[in-house]
Parts: structure tokens; sequence; C-alpha cells
């Protein structure tokens, strides 16, 4: 990144950042002075701090930014501006995950029987399931955009099975599961943050090596295939880093909806460009900051947490629609 | 050895048989231009040789090696591709996408010249979607420039394009075949300029 306006932006937004971070963990049902930082994790301060804000704070980092990056190369990838990381039915098949285990009394019993990680192991097998049967599926599509209706496809799959499984269980069952639909960070420990970390944000960590191929594919397949870029292999590294990625977020915190949508054209537009090695950057920080806002609103109003994001990303959306030229909507 | 040539290839879509049997060969740096009714498979022939497409038969063969032989790499040190703008149109600003002829990141100063060669100084931070036809047309050239490889394929580039523009584009294509010695097929209804620009038309 070269010392221009670019630098300068990105300093102000990670200062932002940490002032955002210093407020959330401050503020709450009890508010803490800064000094309360320093105090033992064991004084009452102490217990608020790192038990419950931290865990937040950290989780919230780390989920905004690894859903925004998802958003980014959904967007990217099927050059639709308004994918995102749930659009490929892989939040789908998380959910119907766990409408098997808060529906069934099946489910019920092994949630019950089983320990913290409980519902980490279906969200995550269903994740990964709907991930690989695209991935076998994409092999045979020529075009991505095909697959963004495979994935439709399975959301709605999903779906209708869902509403079965609600029609037949009790209302206290239909109850837990509607809870765990409105996302939410509330069930993060801190020892979680180190695996949420390396299950959501680590798999991108490979794909910054792409960046330059990936503005070809912005350009359409048929430019990519011929500017030298392996297009079906290029697919699939982007494709498994936000499978696993989303994956793990929809295990630990549900699904949380609108991040990954308004993230990156929030990034873009602060950039002003749609450049990927330089809005690699501000992606994922937008994302942090956005969901550590929407988190700090949640809690202080003891709101859903996918009730703040869609009032904050729906304007966003409304804006890429009535300015389809300036935020960058493909035309195909 | 002929640059390009293409050996008894078939190409389905669906049922349908879009090229049956076509053996061609391309020699020397020169324009061709390729005519015919829409849907007489010009396109699905510049597909082929691109690479993009897989054939039923025969073969494609870049300076004597086989195309599907070939890494997606060594193709685009081979052959750049300007596909009709319908599927084209991305949002990236007008440098990055010229830059996209530079995918390995190894001829930066090549982005630069072309930004002034083709007179894209001014709209180099200007999205792809905010261009006219004939702006876009020109980044389009740019980033084949820049990825400056032996054979130019171009389908139907003068489609959207005023009378002027259209002469512009005709003229600098010339020049890629006399100049700068690349072989350069155009798919192109403008049959009065084909007939005054190209050495070779070539009717599907």
């Amino acid at each position: 990144m070269k010392l221009t306006h670019s630098t300068i932006k990105f300093f102000i937004l990670l200062v932002l950042l940490v002032v955002i971070c210093l407020a959330a963990l401050l503020m709450g049902s009890k508010s803490l002075s800064l000094v309360s930082l320093f105090e033992s994790a064991e004084s009452p301060a102490g217990r608020v701090l790192w038990q419950h804000r931290m865990p937040h704070v950290l989780g919230a980092i780390v989920v905004g930014s690894s859903l925004a990056l998802s958003g980014n190369y959904m967007q990217v990838i099927f050059r639709n501006p308004l994918a995102g990381p749930s659009v490929l039915g892989i939040t789908g098949g998380a959910s119907l995950a766990m409408a098997v285990i808060f529906l069934t009394s099946w489910g019920m019993n092994w949630f019950l029987n089983a320990g913290t990680w409980a519902l980490f192991i279906p969200a995550f097998a269903g994740a990964m399931l709907v991930l690989s049967l695209l991935l076998v599926i994409q092999r045979k599509l020529p075009m991505a955009s095909t697959l963004l209706v495979v994935g439709l496809l399975f959301s709605h799959f999903t779906g209708a099975i869902e509403s079965i499984l609600q029609k037949m269980a009790g209302a206290n069952n239909v109850n837990q599961f509607v809870v765990w639909g409105m996302g939410s960070l509330d069930n993060l420990t801190l020892s979680q943050v180190p695996w949420l970390f390396l299950g959501a944000f680590v798999p991108f960590i490979p794909t910054f090596y792409f960046l330059r191929k990936l503005n070809a594919f912005a350009m359409g397949e048929q430019i990519a295939a011929t500017s030298g870029v392996d297009v079906v292999k290029l697919r699939w590294v982007f494709l498994i880093s936000v499978g696993i990625s989303t994956a793990t977020i929809t295990a630990f915190c549900g699904p949380i909806a609108f991040i990954g949508l308004m993230a990156p054209h929030v990034a873009r537009m602060l950039v002003r460009s749609f450049n990927q090695q330089q809005l690699i950057y501000f992606i994922p920080l937008v994302g942090a900051i956005l969901l550590v806002i929407s988190d700090l609103i949640s809690r202080l109003y003891a709101l859903p947490l996918n009730a703040i994001t869609a009032a904050i990303g729906i304007p966003c959306v409304f804006y890429i629609v009535f300015n389809p030229k300036r935020s960058g909507v493909w035309i195909s | 050895m002929d640059k390009l040539r293409v050996e008894n290839i078939s190409v389905l879509r669906g049922r349908k048989s879009v090229i049956s049997n076509l053996t061609i060969a391309f020699n020397s740096a020169s324009l061709v231009a390729i005519e015919g009714n829409n849907g007489s498979g010009k396109s699905t022939f510049l597909d082929a040789i691109a690479g993009l497409i897989s054939l039923s038969e025969g073969e494609v063969f870049l300076d004597g090696k086989a195309l599907r032989t070939l890494s997606y790499s060594d193709r685009a040190s081979y052959i750049s591709y300007v596909p009709s703008r319908k599927t084209t149109a991305a949002a990236l600003e007008v440098k990055t996408a010229i830059a996209v002829g530079d995918v390995f990141g190894k001829k930066k100063n090549r982005v630069e010249e072309a930004i002034q060669k083709f007179n894209l100084n001014e709209l180099q931070n200007n999205l792809l979607t905010e261009l006219s036809d004939g702006e876009y047309q020109r980044v389009q050239l740019a980033r084949v420039w820049v990825q400056d490889t032996l054979m130019v394929l171009l389908d139907e580039p003068a489609a959207h394009l005023d009378a002027s523009s259209r002469e512009n584009l005709f003229t600098e294509l010339l020049k890629w075949a006399e100049e700068d010695k690349k072989l350069v097929i155009v798919c192109s209804h403008e049959l009065h300029l084909n007939q005054r620009f190209a050495s070779r038309i070539i009717q599907f």
C-alpha cells in the first residue's frame, strides 16, 4: 500500500475500530471506567470485562472481518453485488442441522447429553456437507452463476425441511431454534475465540496470494481464463475458504446476516476502488467495525443481533440498487 | 510452422453441431476477418481457439503445440481475447482492468505505457460501468496490448461503436498485424471494413 490517501484512510479506520472496541468493552448494563481495563480478572469489574465483554468484542472482530471477506469473494466470483456468504446455501446447511437438533426429540436428547461444543458439531457438519455437494457439482458447471442458482435451491430446500420440522415440534423447541436463528455472540467464551479465529479467518490467508488473479475474475471467466488464470482452481480456493469460514461462524454464532453483503460495498465506497489488492486492507476492517457496533447496540438495547445488522444493512442495499454504476453493479 | 492450426475440429452445443470437421491454418502475421450470420459458429470458433470450450473432435495447435496440453498460463502467453461486450462488463476501475493483462505482475511498466498509448490517462480511475462503449473498447484493447501475445482474438469489437471509432479500431488492429507482427483474428459484421483492412476473410 502506497503512502497515499488510502494509507491515511486505513489508519483512520484502524483508530475508529480501537475506539469502538474500547466503547464496547466499557459500555453495557454496568458501565466500566478505563481503569477497570487494568484490574484483575477476579474483581467484579474484571469478571464483567473478561468473561462477558471481551469474548463479544474479540468475537465480533473475527466474525465481522471474516464475513466481510466471504461476502467480497462471493460478490467477485459470482459477479453479483448482492451475493454474500449465505447465498450458497452453506448457512442453510448449518441451519438445517440445528433444526434437527432443536426440533427433534432425538436431537434434543443428544444435545442435553453432550458438552459445550455440542452445537458446534452439527452446524459445522451441516455447512460442510452443503459445501462438499457444491464442490462436487461445480466441477460439472461451466459458469459460476449457475452455481449461485444451485446454492439458492439448496437454501430453499433446507428451509422447506426446517419448516416441516418446526410444524411437528413443540413450542419450546421452536423458540430455541428461532433464537439461534437470530444470531448472537452471547455464547462465545474467551477460550473459544482462538478456535473461532482458526476456523473463520485463517482459511482466508492462502487467498491473499491470489488477489491479482481475482481482479481478472471480476472481468468475467472468459477474460480471466485467457489472461492465464486457472479459473476452476481459483474458484475452488475461494469457495473452500468461504465455506470453512462460514461453517465455523454459523456453528459458533448462528447465521449472522448482512455484514458479508454490506461491508465490501462500504469498503469500496470508502476507498473508491475495486482493486482487490487494495481493498483487502479495508474490507476486514470495515466488517469488524460494523459487527462490533451492531453487537454493542444489540447488547445495550437487548435486541436480536440480526435485527441490528439488517437495520444497518438494508439502507446499504437500497444504495446499491439506486446507484448501480457507482456501487459497481455488474452488467451481464 | 503454422502459428495457429485448427485440425478437423467439431463442437457440439447440447445435441446441436455448431462446428463440424473444420480444418484451417493461419501462418503469418495478418489481420483476418471472420464473417457470417448470427448463430453460424463464429464466436464458438474463437472460444475453441481460446481453449474456453471442449471440442468433441479434433485438435487446436498453437505454434505446433496442442492447446489442450498447455496450462492456462502457457495459453495466455500465446493468445489474448476480447469477448463480445455482453459477457464482460465488470465494475473494476480502468487501471485495474488494464492490469488484468499482466496477471502475473511482471509488466508493470507496460500497464503505464498502455494508459498513455490508448489515451486513457483521464479515465484511469473511472469504473468500467461508467464508460461509453468506445471508451470501454479502448480499455479492452489496452488490456490485450499489455498481455502482448502472438495472437489476438476479438469477438465483434466494433458492434457498439460509431463510424469513426470503428475505423480507428480497425486501423489499430491493422497496425498490430503489420508493425507488431501479430496474428489478429476478428469476428466482424462490418463487411466494408473487413474488405478494406483484412488481408483474409473467412466465411462461416
